[in-house]
Formats: structure tokens, sequence, C-alpha cells
């Protein structure tokens, strides 16, 4: 197990070296100079242009700027920010709270509504519930999780008054229920356009397993119902559920950062779009690698977990 | 006459479908003795899986429609609540499947899944179960019980994962244990040895065999008596001795000429045309269409099956003046 | 055996192509909808008229007007070209450029090392930040939003082709071909694109619709279109500043954007269950 453990970390280190270059070739190749548009706004000479430049390891081919990006990182340092002037994930840590909050209670509203459904549908495969539930999960499926999450504000907040409309509150603030009070429409949103996925392949992915031969013999050796589907047949779709938690994972992190737009919550995804606009490139290097690194270690994480619970696996 | 322990008394079975819905057994009567082995045989499609799978009632029901009588020490399975039914699976009723590669649970140990049996019917707790599941797999011939309970399925081979389902099947010593094609997954030899290790449980443990095969080979092997079956209909039954001496069906005849006998360089014959698909069952004599010796008759009405005596019954019209009694 | 009916043969009909008949009729409306948009309506999309603003629905403007005093339909009616042609487009060119890509990995391992390290790395991305950035790296103008729709849909098709091509490789009957000396172009037509085909067809719908929300987000958070080509994306975003007090101007272009999805998964899934009987 630890032999698996360290060499699935060790094959994401390649993973990894791509993505620094990905994400660094991709700022370069925004059109436009954000030193111009510094330059414009603070009235700044040539002589300070070219400090503001070096300053930010901007002068240089751009593999002589890749390699000093590099070398920096190993000394652990990521830049910083051209507006605040604070290191770059200074200011990811600072605004993260909200951003991962929303993600994993999104993802947990998708689990824990769309597995029992899916369960409930193969086992009533073909009843009028199965039919009605299969299509009503459907419905959260055809528009993309902002619109529900405008709905959700209009309905929830505007109308009902039921959730704050003020923005994110820390944790720190006002504890963590105040913080999921504020969370909890955007996450909803994220929670239900997922929850119609982890349904649907729950369903077909129990009804899969409930026609395998070991399900027979289950049944065949006396096995109630219940023991047959939440013991032996619950187990083997739950391997399957886990390599779909770590797709979703970065859908619910992309789709925190737009909900984060509707519901007017200063995190990461909020940062990351203003630093996009002004061009502010080491920030948004470090966001886009952040994201990334994120996925990368849920999924080394949940790799094992899957490990754990499917003996076969093995690393090729 | 020995106890009957299973008697099938006229049973049907449709698979409703969208558009039809065929009729897959017509009229399946049979039993089986305490003890003995009966051999079910035929090729695929013939419906022989099903009527072991109905047996337990572990045909989904719906599409599967099911009417007759399966009467287990004078109880109607069809009839009982499913909670019953339960009991009486792994435990007075047990089954061994064609496929070991896909039986076992890929994501239990092996001792875990055998111990399950013991908890269930025995109500051992998880100590004893395990004990248990080490002995039975000690006597299914499996060196190394304690270490092979703790690994997984995958990690054995195919024989090895048969004699698991063996041991699985025989821990709570059922009275009828039904094998599906339990050897054709199988390597020859290993089938031989799986075949030899199940004759001896069986006199060991006083189990009934229900033994489903195509290959007549193996009915002359382990079986007392047997069944064919064609098109979901029985054909022919006999005792074993009797069939092979005095093969009456030309059913029979074909698959019999299908067997390779040691030391002829004859070619094999096969049977020509196909087992038509359900559905599509001949409406006379089902085996009409395939049969050098068919007549008008055959094709238009349907014969019974006719007893020749000795315990031999033949579906044949060829037969329908021998008919003893 | 029994005769069928003629209606139990309808009935039955329906309930294996009902999702295809709903599906296809929705996407079938959507495009004429986009095509005949000007028929549609008298206004133009992009008029303004400072006279009639934040109209509610009235028999001038059939469902109001928004801030500017534009006419809320008929820039619904014009937004649906924008998402149709280019989602179409996007995930054509993802399809061909996606399958290309996996005959290619799978055939070079070489390339495959290159390619498929750089898409993964591309899917470790929260994609609508990926496109957001791409948006931002190309700009805005049509050619350049399907460029970054397709790359952000590479991953999909590639990874699918390519262990297609590397399971069929396996097989015997394609071992015994490269045997007998049959070049790799002619493997790959023959054997592997017909096996992939079924595949691409089938993720048509949902690829189609997931472009149509990428493309929607995207306008939402304000890249990818060229300003002043309506969309529904935009129209959501512009109207959620006034939710308040105009939800209807928020509500229609989601519905919209609804019927729209809510067709081409139907249609996908009708085609799915029609293509690929192991699903259900």
């Amino acid at each position: 197990m630890l032999k698996f453990t360290v060499k699935r970390v060790l094959s994401a280190i390649p993973v990894l070296l791509v993505i620094l270059i990905l994400v660094f070739s991709l700022m370069r190749m925004i059109p436009g100079n954000p030193m111009y548009s510094l330059q414009a706004d603070s009235n700044m000479t040539e002589e300070e242009l070219i400090m503001m430049q070096e300053k930010y390891g901007l002068n240089g081919s751009i593999f002589e700027q890749f390699f000093r990006y590099l070398k920096n990182i190993v000394k652990g340092d990521w830049g910083t920010s051209f507006f605040n002037g604070k290191p770059v994930f200074e200011n990811i840590f600072s605004r993260m709270e909200p951003t991962i909050l929303i993600t994993v209670f999104a993802t947990l509203i998708s689990l824990l509504l769309g597995v029992p459904i899916g369960i409930y549908a193969a086992t009533h495969h073909n009843s009028k519930l199965d039919y009605i539930l299969s299509s009503t999960s459907m419905i959260f499926t055809i528009v993309p999780s902002f619109c529900f999450g405008v709905g959700l504000l209009y309905l929830f907040a505007f109308k009902l008054k039921w959730f704050p409309l003020s923005s994110y509150e820390y944790i720190e603030k006002g504890g963590f229920w105040n913080s999921i009070w504020h969370i909890f429409l955007p996450s909803l949103a994220i929670g239900l356009s997922g929850m119609a996925g982890y349904a649907r392949h729950t369903r077909s992915q129990m009804l899969d397993v409930l026609n395998s031969d070991y399900i027979r013999t289950a049944r065949a050796k006396g096995l109630s119902d219940r023991k047959v589907y939440y013991r032996h047949a619950l187990r083997n779709v739950m391997s399957f559920l886990i390599t779909m938690v770590s797709g979703t994972i970065t859908v619910n992190l992309g789709g925190a950062t737009v909900l984060e737009k509707v519901f007017n919550i200063q995190g990461v995804g909020l940062l990351s779009y203003s630093s996009l606009f002004g061009k502010d490139y080491p920030q948004e290097q470090a966001i886009l690698i952040f994201f990334a690194v994120i996925f990368v270690f849920t999924n080394i994480l949940l790799d094992i977990v899957y490990k754990l619970l499917d003996p076969r696996v093995q690393l090729d | 006459m020995e106890e009957k322990i299973l008697s099938i008394k006229d049973l049907n079975l449709w698979f409703d479908g969208d558009y039809s819905s065929p009729q897959i057994l017509k009229n399946i009567n049979f039993d089986v003795y305490k003890g003995e082995t009966l051999g079910i045989a035929g090729e695929s499609g013939c419906g022989k899986s099903v009527t072991s799978l109905s047996v337990l009632r572990l045909l989904k029901t719906p599409p599967a429609r099911i009417k007759g009588e399966i009467e287990f020490n004078g109880q109607n399975l069809l009839d009982l609540p499913m909670k019953e039914m339960q009991g009486i699976r792994g435990n007075k009723i047990a089954m061994i499947f064609q496929e070991p590669m896909t039986s076992l649970n890929p994501l239990f140990k092996v001792g875990y899944q055998l111990e399950e049996v013991f908890r269930l019917h025995q109500g051992l707790d998880k100590e004893e179960a395990k004990k248990k599941a080490i002995e039975m797999l000690d006597a299914v011939r499996i060196p190394l019980p304690e270490q092979r309970a703790k690994e997984y399925p995958f990690q054995l081979s195919g024989g090895m994962r048969q004699r698991v389902m063996i041991a699985m099947a025989l821990s709570c010593r059922p009275e009828l244990l039904i094998a599906d094609e339990p050897t054709t997954a199988l390597d020859v030899t290993i089938q031989a040895q799986v075949l030899d290790l199940m004759k001896k449980l069986q006199k060991e443990f006083g189990t009934a065999i229900m033994f489903i095969t195509h290959d007549l080979g193996v009915i002359r092997e382990v079986c007392d008596r047997v069944v064919i079956m064609y098109c979901g209909e029985i054909v022919e039954t006999a005792k074993v001795e009797e069939l092979f001496k005095n093969p009456s069906h030309p059913y029979t005849h074909g698959l019999l000429s299908t067997l390779p006998h040691s030391g002829s360089r004859e070619r094999l014959e096969t049977i020509p045309g196909m087992v038509p698909p359900a559905g599509k069952f001949p409406s006379g004599c089902v085996f009409a269409p395939r049969c050098k010796h068919a007549c008008d008759k055959c094709i238009k009405n349907k014969p019974e099956l006719y007893d020749i005596g000795n315990g031999h019954s033949v579906r044949c019209f060829l037969f329908e003046d021998k008919e003893v009694n | 055996m029994e005769k069928i009916s003629t209606a139990k043969k309808i009935r039955v009909f329906i309930k294996h192509n009902g999702r295809i008949i709903i599906g296809g009729t929705l996407v079938f409306l959507m495009i004429m909808m986009a095509f005949f948009a000007p028929l549609l309506t008298k206004y133009d999309p992009n008029g303004t008229d400072i006279y009639s603003r934040f109209e509610g629905p009235s028999q001038e403007h059939f469902l109001g007007t928004d801030g500017s005093g534009t006419d809320l339909w008929s820039q619904i009616v014009y937004g649906a070209r924008a998402s149709l042609l280019i989602a179409f487009i996007a995930q054509i060119f993802t399809m061909a450029i996606g399958a290309t890509l996996g005959l290619v990995c799978g055939f070079f391992p070489k390339v495959d090392k290159v390619v498929m390290r750089i898409l993964e790395a591309i899917n470790s991305l929260p994609t609508i930040l990926l496109i957001f950035v791409l948006g931002m790296v190309f700009g805005s103008s049509y050619f350049n939003l399907i460029l970054t729709l397709v790359i952000a849909g590479l991953f999909g098709p590639t990874r699918y082709v390519r262990a297609q091509v590397l399971s069929l490789r396996q097989k015997e009957f394609v071992e015994r071909e490269v045997a007998m000396g049959a070049g790799t172009l002619r493997i790959m037509w023959m054997h592997v694109l017909p096996q992939c085909s079924s595949y691409l067809l089938v993720t048509l719908g949902s690829g189609l619709s997931s472009k149509i929300m990428s493309l929607a987000s995207m306008s939402f958070l304000g890249v990818g279109l060229p300003s002043g080509v309506p969309n529904w994306g935009t129209l959501i975003s512009s109207g959620q500043s006034v939710l308040m007090m105009y939800p209807y101007l928020v509500f229609y272009p989601m519905l919209a954007l609804a019927i729209t999805i809510f067709g081409f998964s139907m249609l996908g899934d009708g085609l799915r269950d029609l293509f690929d009987p192991t699903t259900n």
C-alpha cells in the first residue's frame, strides 16, 4: 500500500510539470503587455517601466522568463501580484475558504442526493418511481449551474429572504454554520446540477452490477435483497463512484468560480477573473496551478481509496 | 422406489417481451430422487439453464412468467414467500454456476464469501463461521486453506474458484445441488478433478445433484439418470446405461454421434441445422426440421412422451407403437 | 403466435423512440428559429429605444424589453443563431480532431506520450476557467471562440478513440493484418473508425449541450463572442443586474437555453439507447 502511494505521488510530478509549462505559456499568449496598462494607469517613465519589468521577471526571452520562474518556485517564491504587491499564494489563501467550501459542499449534495436516488431507481427498475426519479433529476441538467444560481438567488434570497444577500462571511467571523448558510445557495445550484449525473450513473452501474454473475451467486446463497443490494452490489458501485467524484471535482471547482460571480462571493474564482481581465500574470498563474494541484492531489487520494476498496487495482 | 426430493410438474415458462412472449419451457416434468445424480443435457438454448434457475426462483419475474409446480420435499417452491425461499437457497438447495471467473464477488475475500453462508443459515458468529469456512476449503482440497481464505477471487485460478463455489454450495450440506455446467469453462484435467471431487463429496454428504451440461460424455461419467431437452421440451429421459445402450430419440442419436470415440477414426458428425431461437420453436415435433426421419405427421402433430419401459420415455412418433401398458 | 395490434406497436415504438421524437422536434424547432430569425421578429436585436425601456410583455413586445429598450424576443431569437451555429461547428471539430488525435496517439507511442500529457494537464484545470483563459488568449472572434471550445473539449473523444485503438491493436485479427503487411492507415480506416463512429454519434447530443452550456457560461462571464452579437449568456448576465426588478429578463433567455439543452440531451439519450443497447 505504501509502495502504491509513493508510486502514485511520483507519477503526478510530470503531470504537474506539464501543467506549469502549459499555464505559463498560456499566460504569455494573452495579447497585450500587462506593464503597459500599469504604465498608463500610473504615468511611469520608460526607466521605471524597465525596472518594473525586471521586478516582475518580465524581461528577457520567454525561455529565460520560464526558467527564472521555475528557479523561484523551487525557492518557494511564486511571484507577487501586480496589483496589491502581495505574494500570490497569500492572496489565494486569504480567499480560498468560500471556494473550497462551495466545492466540497456541492460535491456532498450531489453525492448524498444522487447516489440514493440512483440506487432506488435501480433496485426498483422500471417502476413508476424509477421513471419519475430519473426524469426529474434530468431537469437539473438542462441549464448550466449558474442559471440555477440566478434562480435560487431570486427565489430564496430576494423573494423569500431565507438566505442572505450579503456576500460571504468567513468562518472566523460568524462560525461554520453561518458560513455554510452564506454558501448554501451556490452550493445547492452546483450540487443539483451534478446530482443528476450521479443518479443516472449510479443507476446504470447498479443495474449492471445487479445483472452480474456474482450477484446471482449471492442470491443463490440465500441472501436477502437488502444484503444483496447494500453489501454485495453497493461495494462494487462504490469503486465506480470514486472515479466519478474525481471527475466532478474540477467541474465543481469551475462551477464555484462562476457561482461566486452570481452571488458576489469574493473567493478565488472572482480573484481569478479579475486577475485575468487585469492581466495579473503571476496571480493568475498561481490560481490555475492551485486548482490543478487540488485536482491532482484529490485524484491521488481517491486512487488510494479506490485501491483500498478494490484490491485488483494496479498502477501501470 | 426411492424418496423423491424434487418434483417438477408441468413447468411452463414464458419471457414477456414488447412484441411477443415466447414460451421457453413447455410442460416440463421430472423428479430428482434422494442422493442420485440427474443429468440434464441439450444444446445451448434448449432451456436447461432456465429450468435450473427457475427451481431456485432466480429468474426475474417479469419478464419471466412461470406456471406449474416445483415441489421440494412436498412443498411448492413457487408458492413460498420470498423470505422462506431465501431460507432454502444455499441451505437446502444450492447451486454452482458455469462461470467461475465471474461468479465470486471480486471485492470480497474468498473466506468472507464462505462465512456468509454459515452466518446466514446456521447463525454462527464470525469466529465459528471462519473456522467452518476454512474447513470447507479444506474439504474441497484447496491447499493452504487459511491463507486462501484471506485472498481475493482474482488471486485464484479458475479451477480453484470453482472449488470455492463448490465449497460454498455444499457448506450447509444441501439436499439438492444444482450444478449448471460447472466444468464447461475449465481445462480438461481440471474438469476431471472437479468432477471427481463432486462425486466424492456427494457420497460423503448424501446430496442429490441436478447436473446440467451439454456434454454427454460428462453425463456418462457422473449421472444416474438423464433428461434430454430440446427447444424447451423434454425429448427423452432414461437411466444413463439405458440411454447409451439404447438411445432412441433422433436428437439423442445426434448428440451421441458428436461425441468422440476413443480409437475411432471416423469423422465426428454434427446435427444438421441450428437450434431455432426462442419464439420460433416448431409447432409439431420440435426436432422435425432437423430430423432425417421426419414425416408429415411430425411437422403437423406434437408427439407425446411415450414410455417404452425400463424408465425410458421418448417424445417421438417412431416409438408411438412401442409404448408399454 | 399472437397478433400484435397496431396500437400496441405504436405504444412500443413511442416507448423506445419517444426521446428521439421529443428531442428531435425541439432541436428542429430551435434550428428553424435560428434560421428564420428575421421572419419571427420585426425588431433589431441590437436596436435601442429609450422610450420603451423595461417594458413588460405587451402586444408590441412579445416578451418585453430590456434596459436599453431592446426587444427581448428578438434578442432570444437571434441569440439562438450564435449558440447553435458555434456549438455545431465546435462539436464537429472537437470530434474530428479528437478522433484523429486519438488514432495518432493509439498508433504512435511517442506522439502519444506528449499529446496525452498535455491533454491531461488541460483536463486538470476547471473547464470553465480554462475556456475563460483561452478566450482571453485568443480574443473574441467566431473562429477563436470555436478554437477555444474545441481545445477544451478534446480530452474526452481523444482518450476514448485512443483506448479503442489500443484495445483493438491487441485483437488477433488486427495483429494478423499487421503480420500480413497491412498499413497502419488501412487498419485505422477499416477497423477503428467504424468502432468509434457509434461512440461519436452517441456523444453528439451531450457534446452539443455541453458546448451550448460552455458558450452561455463564457458569455455570462464576459468573454467569447464579439460584443453586439446577441446571445443567451450575455442576456442572462445583463439581466442579473436588474434581477430584483425585472426577473423576466433572466427567465426567458434561461428558458430558451433550457429548451435547447433539453432537446439535445433527449435526442442524445435516444440515440444512445438506439445505438448502444448495453446501456439500458
